[in-house]
């Protein structure tokens, strides 16, 4: 992703293991931050975090142990950039995911909403035990922001790949 | 058969409550959905309303009132959806309804995507 990052201001920023318990309090925050404007920007906002930045939980490649427990880890950022605000996230995968992602992003940037929200009705009754619903996660991520996906998949060695996603909600 | 009772947890705000009474037929779910093990949590909630609606045409009302729910958990609301479907057509009363704010008209379309899944009737109502 390329851009001129001057006049955006940074809301919110993390980088390392994302749990459940970092994933609610950084949740929290962006309701009490957005609070007194829009509640449906606000509401859209929450719930692009949420699926963007859960994905990192489940399917980082870069796993820290905390507890006993393997946890995904990356970074995420919600920035205001004048018109929009832009929810980014960043981590490493695998290879291999990082081709799957490509072809995921590809396919729902080239879908209208309708076209989108048919595949999601597909795409769901397919989830089965072991899938927590990366794809699926993004096409809604599309459906809310209303936005195409802006991604790179940048390849590190021959094992892993950097995924950068950002997608910008309408003020 | 007795009532399946799930507090809210206020450490874990990612788990809705989840109240599911046999008696009246009255099952609501209420708070945010994207735990991590999402069937596992749901899972219980499913035997209940299987074992509940097993041959025989109980009433049931079924009120969500979940502010927000992963794709996971959307996943599983499906299946819940589909017992109710399935409990209805045997001819039993079975009512759904989907509170939601005002200020959340994506919500609209989820239940409108739930009801075309599904094939069940379900009654939007804005808090």
């Amino acid at each position: 992703m390329e851009s001129d990052h001057s006049d955006q201001k940074t809301i919110l920023a993390y980088h390392g293991p994302i749990d459940m318990d970092v994933l609610s309090f950084f949740g929290k925050m962006i309701k009490r931050i957005f609070i007194h404007g829009d509640q449906s920007l606000s509401t859209r906002i929450y719930k692009i975090y949420i699926e963007l930045v859960q994905n990192i939980s489940y399917y980082s490649a870069e796993m820290i142990s905390l507890n006993g427990h393997k946890i995904g880890a990356g970074a995420f950022e919600i920035v205001d950039t004048g018109n929009f605000y832009q929810v980014r996230t960043k981590n490493l995968v695998y290879r291999a995911d990082g081709h799957k992602l490509l072809k995921n992003c590809s396919e729902i940037n080239t879908l209208n909403a309708k076209e989108l929200r048919m595949l999601k009705r597909m795409k769901r009754r397919e989830l089965v035990q072991i899938d927590t619903g990366a794809h699926i996660g993004l096409i809604h991520v599309g459906l809310l922001a209303k936005n195409k996906l802006d991604y790179t998949v940048e390849e590190m060695n021959n094992d892993y790949s950097l995924f950068n996603i950002s997608i910008n909600i309408k003020k | 058969m007795e009532n399946l009772v799930i507090n809210e947890i206020p450490d874990s705000p990612f788990y809705p409550s989840v109240n599911f009474n046999a008696e009246t037929g009255i099952c609501e779910v209420v708070g945010e959905s994207y735990m991590e093990e999402t069937f596992k949590f749901y899972t219980p909630l499913l035997d209940w309303l299987k074992n509940y609606t097993y041959n025989n045409t109980n009433p049931v009302t079924f009120n969500f009132k979940l502010t927000y729910f992963n794709t996971s958990s959307s996943r599983l609301i499906l299946d819940i959806l589909d017992v109710l479907r399935e409990h209805k057509e045997k001819g039993s009363d079975v009512e759904v309804n989907w509170y939601f704010d005002e200020q959340d008209p994506d919500m609209e379309d989820e239940v409108e995507d739930f009801m075309i899944e599904s094939g069940l009737e379900i009654n939007m109502v804005k808090f």
